[in-house]
């Protein structure tokens, strides 16, 4: 009698999970849309690259692969994302070299990411969700998102609840096989579309529509503790795996950069400095003429510095002398 | 850990699984391990101030016992306390005095002023100095008797469910649970889930999302000037869903390990009078005021010169009210110091003890005016009258604990009165530096919603003395089921994300 009442409780409780298992899984489907990150590591689990660039959306946007390896003959990925503060991209560099370690890293800095405190968002998650299950993501885990809000890890789905006008595109992309597929073209929308090597290719945008949406002004106090300690970390994991490590700021508008002319002037004293500290190379286009490179709002989408596609393509191709000549910056 | 972090439902599954099985028998040794684990993880420098706390208030309790002489165990029981609220008061206080001096003496000369100190604030530094100075208390009354143990002493301090914030607890009542064997059982264990579950929703769906208009309500009070009843109203659902729902979320922890903690909150919007609010709000604080201030206060011998004095002038009923109404004026002046040493908590402190003293000194007359207009006490309509006369009292008081200075509290209160327009929530310009959010505000509204109307219907069932846990528990499986299954998904559904809107409000305390 004893035995059937517990069994029947066993019973009662696994109902119970696996009918919460089966509604999460379902708000999962509907809520997460298809992400080009999948493709982006799909990218470095089939091929073996040179050259990696890793950072944030300015990068992601501002630096074409194909224009680079025109100019070095070399091979290079576009790992780059929005919202990544550099935690993420310490382990999404540790989860690159798992298939294969690259001659060199690029890290493309936005200094926001370096002043304010790291936040969960929708585009963090999923570097953690894209990666295939492994020490790396283990060990991405147990730091980063143990300590945080149990919803994250149990409802991935609760960080994009907002867009639920969504839901038809994201049952649409996963219903068609996009999503098993790794289409690209689903990315493709009036603003942007993905291109190959993880680039993201910009239309331009008229003058009056540009703007500042997430603009974090650099202030050299206010620099997080956490940041310092990844940066470290990722110095050191570089040296162990003997990757070269240069470290990359995309120019803004001449527009922005006169506007908040002391605080670009104090944040490229603190990536200066540090890039002597720990013996890396420092190219920040803020501070070179690229000669002749239009830094005109016209080459921007908007005023915080992400570039259109083709004035991307041009950078890239600059950037791509800058990474085979070691030329010094000023 | 904070309470919504999964390391701290991992840390508490393992914790329940061993308890009942590795560790069966030395349950009470595991406890003072995992609390001591979970308060080292707060940060182990933390841990010097808990042990001294321990120690002094420990060694206190046994010297107290031992001897006999009143002199000597008032001298032990005060040095104790200075050494006890010492700890508390140069960690909590020190900057607001620096703070003064530079008001004071530096506001011409700013480079003379004093920097200010980068103290730590311990997790729940208030509530195990506030538990263990019961302590001493009682031992000293000889309430109860010290305890020899020091181990399980250290239990009743640290006790880690209840060390972040609280409720108040006592050693007697404790104690008696914390050494007792228990064998696990799936009806206490599902009691204690549902406990934390009404605790996460009533934090998640309502809190949080009222956080967002108080944010910005508050500290925008001058634009969003003609909203300022509805910043307080969603401040008293935001206060009410944090602070009672991180209280439920740590008693059903605490009843996860079959030890029931004292229940801190009572329905305290249906309070009928503010004093009947303190007994429904943050009960342990006013019962420990009650027992370790007021009374002593109100049977110490001055106070008695003073009775005596009073019923001459006042004459014998106003004269025995005025004693008591001091007393109360000077417990929650201590209440009002104890959420923050600033002047807009003094004001919040003398607010409540003023209206109590004075509801105690016209009591009389109260009764005299309901007799001439023949109001019935009892009725339902002089009820709903008392209800809502006194949550509009306790809207005001929220004001000076929510808004940043005096003189802000004071402009929102005339506000109130001659402005009103919600404009900016419709037309959505009340997230104009969050764009994000304006599509949303609408489902932010529905939870809010939603999540009143349900912990009102809770509520008043609870008010009817109907035990709701009970009565969930004895609900055919399939009903009891999706009721656990749509709490659960709203937690995430409606909930905002804790950078949005921060953890437990007194978790800080």
């Amino acid at each position: 009698m004893r035995n059937f009442k517990k069994l029947k409780l066993t019973a009662k409780i696994t109902v119970f999970l696996l009918a919460a298992l089966a509604i999460n899984s379902f708000l999962n489907y509907i809520f997460i849309p298809y992400s080009y990150i999948r493709v982006d590591y799909h990218n470095i689990e089939e091929n073996s690259y040179d050259m990696v660039f890793v950072g944030t959306s300015h990068g992601k946007c501002g630096i074409d692969p194909s224009a680079i390896d025109s100019v070095t003959g070399k091979k290079s990925v576009n790992m780059c994302l929005g919202g990544e503060y550099l935690s993420y991209t310490y382990y999404k560099v540790k989860e690159i070299c798992r298939h294969h370690v690259p001659e060199e890293i690029v890290y493309e800095i936005d200094g926001g990411y370096w002043t304010t405190e790291e936040y969960i968002g929708t585009d963090s998650c999923s570097i953690f969700r894209e990666m295939k299950w492994s020490g790396v993501k283990a060990e991405f885990f147990l730091d980063r998102l143990l300590d945080k809000d149990f919803r994250v890890t149990l409802f991935p789905w609760y960080l994009y609840r907002k867009k639920y006008r969504m839901i038809p595109e994201n049952i649409k992309n996963k219903f068609s096989g996009s999503y098993q597929n790794l289409a690209t073209d689903v990315f493709t929308n009036t603003a942007q579309e993905y291109r190959e090597n993880g680039f993201i290719y910009c239309y331009p945008v008229a003058d009056k529509n540009k703007g500042f949406q997430n603009f974090t002004e650099w202030n050299s106090n206010q620099v997080q503790t956490k940041t310092e300690e990844y940066f470290k970390k990722l110095v050191k994991f570089c040296k162990e795996k003997e990757i070269k490590l240069t470290l990359l700021i995309i120019p803004v508008p001449d527009m922005t950069r006169e506007m908040y002319k002391q605080q670009y002037q104090e944040q490229h004293e603190y990536f200066a400095e540090l890039a002597e500290k720990y013996e890396l190379r420092l190219l920040d286009f803020n501070y070179e003429s690229l000669d002749g490179f239009d830094k005109s709002l016209a080459a921007y989408i908007d005023c915080e510095g992400h570039l259109n596609g083709e004035a991307a393509i041009e950078f890239s191709k600059r950037l791509g002398e800058y990474l085979t000549s070691e030329k010094k910056m000023p | 850990m904070a309470l919504t972090s999964l390391e701290f439902a991992v840390f508490v599954f393992a914790a329940t699984v061993l308890y009942y099985t590795v560790f069966s028998r030395r349950q009470w040794i595991f406890l003072l391990f995992v609390s001591y684990i979970y308060y080292m993880a707060s940060g182990v420098k933390n841990i010097v101030f808990l042990m001294a706390v321990t120690v002094i208030t420990y060694m206190a309790g046994i010297l107290m016992q031992k001897t006999e002489d009143k002199r000597c165990r008032k001298k032990i029981l005060v040095l104790a306390l200075f050494l006890d609220f010492l700890i508390l008061a140069s960690l909590k206080y020190t900057n607001f005095f620096i703070n003064s001096v530079n008001d004071i003496f530096f506001r011409n000369n700013p480079d003379g002023s004093i920097s200010f100190l980068n103290l730590l604030l311990p997790l729940g530094i208030s509530f195990f100095t506030f538990q263990s100075a019961g302590y001493m208390l009682d031992v000293y009354w000889k309430r109860s008797s010290a305890e020899k143990n020091f181990f399980r002493y250290a239990l009743f301090v640290a006790w880690f469910p209840q060390i972040m914030q609280g409720p108040i607890g006592r050693f007697e009542r404790l104690s008696e649970q914390f050494f007792q064997r228990h064998c696990f059982s799936f009806k206490h264990a599902e009691r204690a889930l549902q406990l934390i579950l009404y605790g996460m929703f009533k934090k998640m769906v309502l809190a949080d999302n009222a956080a967002l208009f108080v944010d910005k309500i508050f500290h925008q009070y001058e634009i969003f000037d003609g909203m300022v009843i509805l910043g307080v109203l969603a401040y008293s659902i935001q206060l009410y869903g944090d602070f009672s729902g991180g209280i439920d979320v740590v008693r059903g922890v605490s009843a996860l390990f079959q030890v029931t903690l004292d229940e801190n909150f009572r329905q305290p919007y249906f309070a009928k009078s503010i004093t009947d609010f303190w007994h429904r709000w943050h009960i342990t604080l006013g019962t420990w005021m009650k027992d370790y201030v007021f009374y002593p206060i109100s049977l110490s011998k001055w106070m008695g010169k003073l009775k005596k004095r009073t019923k001459q002038i006042f004459g014998k009923k106003t004269g025995r009210t005025i004693p008591i109404c001091i007393a109360n004026i000077f417990v929650f002046l201590l209440v009002g110091i104890w959420h923050g040493l600033a002047w807009k908590f003094v004001i919040y402190g003398l607010y409540n003890g003023l209206i109590i003293g004075f509801s105690g000194l016209m009591a009389e007359n109260y009764a005299k005016i309901r007799k001439t207009f023949s109001i019935q006490e009892k009725s339902r309509s002089f009820q709903l009258f008392q209800i809502i006369r006194t949550f509009i009292l306790v809207n005001i008081s929220w004001l000076f604990d929510m808004a940043d200075t005096v003189e802000q509290a004071i402009k929102m209160f005339f506000n109130m009165f001659t402005r009103f327009d919600i404009s900016p929530l419709l037309n959505g310009s009340i997230y104009m530096d969050k764009p994000s959010l304006i599509s949303y505000r609408y489902i932010q509204i529905v939870a809010i919603l939603v999540g009143c109307v349900t912990v009102f219907t809770i509520s008043i069932l609870k008010e009817r003395g109907t035990d709701v846990g009970e009565k969930l528990l004895s609900l055919a499986f399939p009903i009891k089921t999706l009721i656990y299954l749509a709490a659960v998904f709203m937690l995430p559904m409606f909930g905002m994300p804790p950078n949005m809107t921060g953890g437990f409000i007194y978790a800080q305390f």
